[in-house]
């Protein structure tokens, strides 16, 4: 309790500094899971349910959604698994490299070179979905996971270097003088100083980068000829019928594909919690 | 870089794609929208692969790739149009034919000269045997040609639409719409709704596709029905359709004459008529509603007595806990429209539908033309595409010899109304005149703007539109000159 | 980096070698460890960015350049009252979206440390995260339903609890369409935000925090008066990526509105993505494009340089 809590509950007085907070978080956590909720409930209809009453679970609870979904849903995981999980190294990779060189060094044109890189937060990804595309084409890499991969990498480092240049700022200096004055050199102090030092802050780019690399639609779709290559996002979308749209087999593919993230989420959360502190 | 990077792209390739057939076939890649769509309807696509497996067997040396559909329209373009740009595209594609026809660029394939050729897939002494283009409807042929004179597509199905109406809830208030004589009755019958606190028609509108821009086909082809054959260019004439709708370029040169203009009386009445339906009849909201579901979820739920939908929809309102009866426009009387020249409404359906097949232009540059249109023609075949109609109920076929299914028949009757004079918005001139009125008609019908704000937006667009068409269509629109 | 000159003075030649060979490392270090990453920007940023602003200035079809229009494109967009009124558009949901989704964010975070126990504190910060794994297109769709004009979900509980001549139809007419699709995923606080702000107000020293209300300035006060200057760095941070995030959004227009009703939800990005998709003309959509990303660096520029001021701030 603070001490206006204390205070208040020495005088007797109604507790409204816990009771407020604990109020207000309900509610937003009521309407914030609510479309969570409503995915689990939706899944679990028929098309007439969900017709129906679309608010909430009706029963009986129709399980066959999932079971029509999951060998299209389990294949597009793996595929995922693979093509997030390499977006995500790279992107770490370079989001490591970036922040540190920005948030370590002075260097001559830093600034400049700072700056530029942020630009590209500017430029919304529909302007360059063309261009990128007949380059992904010259290079060979239709329908492979370079496709998805390398292009995902280079939207989300920008970001990725920013956070970490801010956390490594944050680093208080003597921490790597100190490992410089005992004799490490620049690259033992990145190895075994920085790095380790950087994973909350890193845990807080995976997890951004996660969020989109897992939901990203257009570009796959453009991108993935083979329909046995689409990554999670898309999957969902070819349950989508031109007559019936089977609302239930939609979200079940939602949810089934939720799921990872939600492991993920769950392992990490302290971490990306942690790196959040930097900005 | 992009040395090395090829290679690691071909490994990975090589590992996810390891399932891959290497032979010397030719491989041909189709995207025949939902007739291929495993997941959404496997018995159709069930059918579809059959007729593969018989291709193949037939030719060897040929590899079919089917692509799996793609059912989001927006998704779909955005996957086409990209593969387009990079020179990537199937051999054979699906597109509207609409949208086809307001391309930039040359990405298809005029199939004039295969079109005369004989089909040898069709029985001999069959329509086809001896030239292609005798499978397919004339109408249909008529309303699909392009700006240049060209068929860039065949079109195998046609969508009809009409109202499908809650019989319990217009019975419960003693309305029979069956007993519409004119225009003028069906806003009495939807005044007497909405005193009752009922929504009388379910129907959307965006500014891009939407249900109700088939009434505007309808209203605008009542308003200007006395002088649309006057419109007709002599090239597209056909004996056999005395009365038929107009094709793009026809509308733009009467755009361009000033013979389609908000200056004219006809124009005021257009506007009239749908300012009548939209205050009267449209369900409250309908510029709010953003897909077509949420209005099928409204006319589930009893909340509208009637909507206006497609035949391909009736497969769907089977499980409705109503009865459904159907129903259609009744005609404009001379006190509604005085240009109205039928007794009948007009027939709003269309071969903008499932099954409009081109060949893309870079099936040409790979030299696999000859075989994609090999494949095309085998497949419209009639005893071959019977098959896949067969399965597809709700979709009207439109080849010579393919009898349609059971729920079609619902609709034989509206298909003996007129066609409407001009096609949906968005197929009328370009794509982009098609989003601007819609956008306008929107601002209009919600009281946003008065009709001189909208006749002066209207007629900026109509001659924005004709002067692109002009610019895309130089060479054989020789109209535009004079 | 002259702080490494070593004040240790044994063997001065061997503090030498190693400074000299130290003084090439860290003099080209910082460009070692940025060059994979520009190899990498500009091959899958720079190049496809730098071709769509030349693009702007053509009649592109995608596959050939068929005229080059010089600044045309432009001409054309600034005369069209689409684009012109997209462009206003863009500036009130923007300023909308920032406005109440760090008002709430931070308003969540405020709640969150009035608690003391770090366990009460994670339980809240992993509630809020968590529901972060919906796919953007499900909440818009479920929004969709919420503002569904006969049986929609915020009409139905307008009806519920007597304010039935508040129902609208939200996203059918043009007075309520644009504020209607910034106030999707209310309450606004599954998301970066939220998080930012409560590890910025848990940085602030609790002392600092507790001296203010001890001399009587009230909680609200408090917030005003220690809690948001001290978050100064972190609620730009945050407006800059709102302001981003604004500029570009489309999925309001492609899952819920498609611009209208008239123009009323037009915005540049989604002018981008029609004339891009459905019209073929790439080079109008590229120069859309262009101009998007102007407003987003006129409007970051100071922003990012303040934040990045404030960050030398606190690293110093």
């Amino acid at each position: 309790m603070s001490v206006s809590e204390a205070g208040a509950a020495r005088r007797g007085r109604f507790p409204w500094g816990l009771v407020v907070p604990t109020a207000g978080l309900s509610f937003f956590a009521l309407v914030t899971w609510y479309p969570f909720v409503f995915m689990l409930a939706t899944s679990l209809k028929t098309r007439q349910q969900f017709f129906e009453s679309y608010w909430w679970f009706t029963f009986p609870f129709d399980w066959m959604n999932y079971v029509e979904v999951w060998p299209r849903v389990s294949r597009a995981i793996l595929n995922s698994l693979v093509y997030s999980g390499l977006a995500l190294a790279l992107t770490l990779f370079f989001s490591l490299l970036g922040g540190y060189a920005f948030g370590r060094f002075n260097f001559r044109g830093k600034d400049i070179l700072f700056l530029a890189i942020l630009m590209l937060l500017m430029v919304p990804g529909i302007l360059t979905i063309v261009p990128l595309f007949v380059q992904m084409r010259q290079f060979g890499f239709m329908n492979t996971w370079a496709a998805l991969v390398l292009p995902w990498t280079g939207f989300e480092m920008v970001f990725g270097i920013y956070l970490m240049r801010l956390f490594f700022e944050r680093l208080p200096r003597e921490l790597f003088h100190a490992a410089r004055v005992e004799g490490a050199s620049e690259w033992k102090v990145l190895l075994f100083v920085a790095i380790p030092l950087a994973l909350p802050g890193l845990g807080s780019v995976a997890i951004l980068d996660l969020l989109f690399t897992w939901n990203d639609l257009i570009w796959p779709i453009v991108t993935m000829s083979d329909q046995n290559n689409l990554p999670v996002g898309p999957t969902a979308l070819l349950f989508r019928g031109n007559e019936n749209v089977d609302y239930g087999a939609i979200f079940a593919a939602y949810v089934t594909i939720s799921a990872p993230l939600i492991i993920v989420f769950s392992l990490f959360t302290r971490q990306f919690l942690r790196g959040i502190e930097g900005i | 870089m992009s040395l090395s990077a090829r290679l690691t792209a071909a490994t990975a390739g090589a590992v996810l794609l390891a399932a891959m057939p290497a032979s010397a076939q030719t491989t041909i890649s189709a995207y025949v929208n939902q007739y291929y769509a495993p997941e959404t309807n496997p018995e159709l696509s069930a059918v579809t692969e059959e007729l593969v497996v018989e291709y193949e067997a037939e030719h060897p040396d040929v590899d079919i790739q089917l692509i799996a559909h793609i059912a989001d329209v927006n998704a779909y373009q955005a996957w086409l149009t990209t593969r387009f740009t990079a020179g990537d595209e199937p051999d054979i594609a699906w597109q509207q034919f609409y949208q086809r026809n307001s391309e930039r660029g040359d990405n298809w394939l005029a199939l004039n000269d295969y079109l005369e050729a004989p089909n040898p897939y069709a029985v001999a002494g069959e329509p086809g045997s001896e030239r292609w283009i005798d499978s397919f409807f004339e109408n249909v042929l008529a309303q699909i040609r392009a700006g240049d004179g060209s068929w860039y597509q065949v079109n195998t199905n046609w969508v009809e639409t009409g109202f499908y109406v809650n019989e319990d809830m217009l019975s419960a208030n003693g309305v029979d719409i069956s007993s519409w004589q004119d225009w003028g009755d069906m806003i009495d019958t939807c005044r007497q709704l909405r005193e009752q606190g009922i929504q009388p028609i379910g129907v959307f509108m965006t500014p891009e596709w939407s249900t109700y821009q088939w009434l505007d086909d309808i209203i605008v082809t009542g308003a200007f029905a006395d002088v649309m054959q006057s419109w007709y260019l002599e090239k597209y004439d056909n004996e056999f359709l005395p009365w038929r709708q107009l094709n793009p370029e026809e509308f733009a040169k009467a755009v361009k004459e000033g013979k389609f203009s908000v200056e004219d009386p006809r124009f005021d009445t257009y506007l009239q008529l749908t300012k009548d339906m939209a205050d009267n009849c449209l369900v409250e909201g309908f510029a709010g509603i953003p897909e077509y579901d949420t209005l099928f979820n409204m006319f589930y739920n009893q909340q509208v007595a009637m909507v206006w939908l497609g035949s391909w929809s009736a497969p769907s309102l089977e499980d409705v806990p109503f009865s459904v009866g159907s129903g259609y426009m009744p005609p404009f009387s001379k006190q509604d429209s005085p240009y109205a020249i039928h007794d009948t409404s007009y027939r709003v359906g269309g071969p903008s539908s499932s099954g409009q097949f081109g060949l893309t232009a870079r099936t040409a540059e790979r030299g696999t033309a000859e075989i994609a249109i090999d494949f095309l023609r085998f497949f419209t075949a009639p005893q071959n595409y019977a098959r896949v109609a067969a399965a597809d109920s709700g979709y009207i076929p439109v080849i010579e010899g393919v009898e349609p299914p059971a729920v079609a028949t619902a609709f034989q009757e509206i298909a003996q109304l007129p066609e409407r004079g001009l096609t949906d918005p968005i197929g009328r001139l370009n794509q982009q005149f098609g989003t601007e009125h819609n956008r306008l008609m929107q601002s209009f019908m919600l009281g946003e703007i008065d009709a001189a704000q909208l006749k002066n937006q209207y007629q900026r667009a109509l001659d924005r539109a004709v002067e692109d068409m002009c610019f895309e269509n130089e060479a054989e629109w020789t109209w535009c000159a004079e | 980096m002259s702080s490494m000159s070593g004040s240790v003075e044994t063997s001065r030649r061997r503090t030498r070698e190693r400074r000299s060979a130290g003084y090439y490392v860290n003099k080209y270090l910082p460009w070692i460890l940025l060059a994979p990453v520009l190899v990498h920007l500009v091959i899958f940023r720079y190049i496809p960015t730098f071709s769509a602003f030349f693009y702007s200035l053509t009649d592109w079809d995608g596959i050939r350049i068929r005229r080059f229009l010089g600044l045309r494109n432009f001409e054309d967009l600034f005369a069209d009252y689409v684009f012109l009124d997209g462009l206003r558009n863009m500036a009130i949901y923007t300023s909308l979206r920032v406005v109440l989704l760090i008002a709430f964010a931070f308003l969540a975070a405020e709640f969150v440390i009035s608690f003391r126990s770090a366990a009460v504190r994670t339980f809240w910060k992993i509630v809020f995260v968590v529901p972060m794994v919906v796919p953007i297109s499900v909440t818009y769709l479920l929004w969709g339903f919420i503002f569904a004009p006969q049986n929609g979900m915020l009409n139905s509980l307008l009806q519920a609890i007597g304010l039935a001549e508040m129902a609208r139809p939200w996203l059918g007419s043009s007075a309520t369409a644009l504020y209607s699709i910034a106030f999707v995923q209310f309450p606004f606080i599954s998301g970066l935000a939220f998080l930012v702000f409560v590890s910025a107000l848990e940085g602030i020293p609790r002392d600092v925090m507790d001296a203010c209300e001890i001399e009587g300035c009230g909680r609200i006060r408090r917030v005003f008066a220690v809690d948001i200057p001290m978050l100064r760095g972190s609620l730009i941070f945050i407006a800059v990526l709102l302001v981003l995030s604004g500029i570009q959004a489309v999925e309001p227009q492609l899952i819920l509105t498609k611009g209208g009703p008239g123009t009323a939800t037009e915005t540049p990005g989604w002018y981008v993505y029609r004339a891009a998709f459905q019209y073929g003309d790439f080079g109008l959509a590229a120069a859309a494009g262009v101009v998007m990303v102007f407003v987003g660096l006129v409007f970051s520029y100071y922003t990012v340089r303040a934040r990045y001021k404030g960050a030398y701030d606190v690293g110093q």
